[in-house]
């Protein structure tokens, strides 16, 4: 069999190796055994198969519902299929309702039929909290420096001069965890799935599930900002009424923003711009490859690529032209914006932002 | 594999509770129920609503079972339906975030300091894959179960999230693509041993 030639989808694909994973017997253990040890340099390709199906079928298995929740829901159907009523069709809705979402996901989402539509788009602070029938607990900041709050659920807002929160008295207990603003804030948001976090502002809503974000959002400015710092957001201009409706089809709806990228929303125009925050960081992460500092000879593709994962942007440019030029250069604290100017400098190119992406130009190298 | 019950025992069965054989319909409900249930939860978290969209699911099955044709793969019939289902039942709500999941770039979400604290103790390693699985994007997870787990074709799949088989084959590769930056980055860490222990 041609195994020394396969890579992790191969051996994910391949019935044989499978077998041997999830249903191990003498005969196929003695074989996979024989063959990891004729051919070390496959270890890393059978390992990362091998936890892939392991770790799928514990995922799995974890949600399995117990014995007694399948009686239980057989019992149920067998009650229910002779019978023509479709009572229970109702509580489903309205549970539905009350839990939101699942995945570790951030949305952020302009507001859905909070207040009707008004002619005038601009939506104040004021008008916000007039619309929400439940008590509220309002923080203001008056001084001149920012103020940490701590929310019942233990996230923090750091609330900047002249900028005010308000909460329901019940955050603890709603559906939601809604927060109004005016002004400029950092939120960190504890995740809770099942109780995503909500940010009014202007026309803006920003909805999340746990993640951290700042939202600038003042009565008088002419536009509405949010940048990411870690987790996904998504914006929708609050008028959109029809993204709000076909939130759940399967195309990606709004303008998806992530770390080191932000929306400008134009308050006049209603019009959403994505661009890059003005100094972007390098992503925290284990996962991520660590950023290159020093390179001899690197073709440019290389070091690119590495400043896309690094920065969690996308670089557009075209490979003829720039893949192949080589660089030697190292970097020490530049910011990633001073980087993209070396870079460029070395390979006689231009560069500049265009709807979150970096877009570099130029006649290339060859 | 995940299903050791093969279509043609299963097109039997299916065949069966067309006819009102409510035994046949019984053992279809129990050979399937658990993969359903599971992977349900996989897409809406609230336990309940998921119980009641597989009761749901065969409770329709079984008041249309007349109408019904014969299906090549009932469990294939049983998987796309329960989506169908999830997805109708969440239109219009802020519920399916699996597929507002922007699949081109999806930065890898950090461990909560609480599971870090905890891979520092033990099986480090091990809770690094793991994390690679739960840090998939939804999507990209759920593929990646259909056909891994459940063996389901790339056609098939396609048409259980009708996206097409490209999008499909696409998904598989950048999760895969993922791991091997984790594998990549493991591995003069010793892990590979452990895994194959």
């Amino acid at each position: 069999m041609g195994y020394y030639h396969y890579e992790v989808t191969d051996f994910l694909e391949d019935q044989y190796f499978k077998s041997w994973v999830l249903t191990p017997s003498q005969e196929t253990c003695d074989f996979w055994n024989n063959f990891l040890l004729t051919h070390p340099e496959k270890a890393e390709a059978i390992a990362g198969a091998r936890s892939v199906l392991l770790g799928i079928r514990a995922e799995m298995e974890a949600d399995f519902p117990t014995d007694g929740q399948v009686a239980a829901m057989l019992d149920e159907i067998h009650n229910r299929k002779d019978s023509a009523s479709r009572g229970p069709m109702r509580g489903l809705w309205l549970r539905l309702g009350a839990s939101l979402s699942a995945a570790a996901v951030v949305l952020l989402v302009i507001g859905w039929a909070r207040q009707p539509n008004r002619h005038d788009n601009h939506v104040s602070y004021e008008e916000l909290l007039t619309a929400v029938e439940e008590p509220l607990m309002e923080q203001k900041n008056t001084t001149t420096a920012p103020i940490l709050l701590t929310l019942p659920d233990t996230s923090t807002i750091l609330l900047q001069p002249k900028s005010s929160v308000s909460y329901r008295k019940d955050f603890v207990s709603s559906t939601l965890r809604e927060v109004y603003l005016s002004g400029q804030a950092f939120f960190t948001v504890t995740k809770n799935r099942q109780r995503p976090f909500v940010v009014y502002s202007n026309e803006l809503v920003t909805k999340v599930l746990g993640t951290s974000f700042m939202v600038k959002a003042f009565e008088d400015a002419k536009q509405v900002e949010v940048c990411v710092k870690t987790g996904k957001v998504s914006v929708f201009p609050r008028t959109d009424t029809e993204v709000c409706e076909g939130i759940a089809s399967p195309e990606l709806a709004g303008t998806i923003i992530t770390p080191n990228q932000k929306v400008l929303f134009s308050r006049e125009q209603t019009q959403i711009h994505k661009g890059l925050v003005d100094e972007p960081e390098i992503l925290a992460s284990a996962v991520l490859p660590a950023p290159l500092l020093k390179f001899q000879d690197m073709p440019v593709s290389q070091l690119l690529s590495n400043i896309e994962e690094t920065y969690g942007i996308d670089i557009v440019y075209d490979h003829r032209l720039f893949g192949e030029c080589l660089l030697t250069a190292s970097f020490t604290t530049e910011s990633l914006y001073e980087k993209m100017d070396l870079i460029c400098k070395g390979i006689e190119a231009n560069f500049e932002v265009i709807d979150g992406k970096m877009v570099v130009t130029g006649r290339g190298c060859n | 594999m995940a299903s050791p019950f093969t279509d043609t025992d299963d097109r039997i069965l299916w065949q069966r509770f067309r006819l009102g054989d409510e035994e046949a319909f019984t053992l279809l409900y129990q050979r399937y129920v658990r993969v359903l249930y599971s992977y349900g939860k996989k897409l809406i978290t609230d336990e309940a609503i998921v119980e009641d969209l597989v009761q749901d699911l065969f409770i329709d099955l079984w008041q249309s079972r007349s109408r019904l044709a014969d299906a090549e793969s009932p469990r294939f019939y049983l998987f796309r339906s329960l989506r169908r289902r999830i997805h109708r039942n969440c239109n219009g709500r802020f519920n399916e975030p699996w597929d507002l999941i922007d699949e081109e770039f999806h930065p890898v979400s950090l461990p909560k300091e609480s599971e870090i604290i905890e891979s520092e103790q033990s099986q480090k390693q091990k809770d690094e894959l793991d994390t690679w699985l739960k840090s998939l994007p939804g999507r990209q997870y759920e593929v990646m179960m259909l056909r891994f787990y459940q063996d389901f074709s790339y056609s098939q799949i396609s048409q259980i999230l009708t996206i097409n088989e490209q999008s499909v084959r696409n998904l598989v590769q950048r999760a895969v693509s993922k791991l091997r930056q984790l594998t990549i980055s493991l591995l003069t860490s010793g892990l590979f041993f452990f895994l194959l222990k």
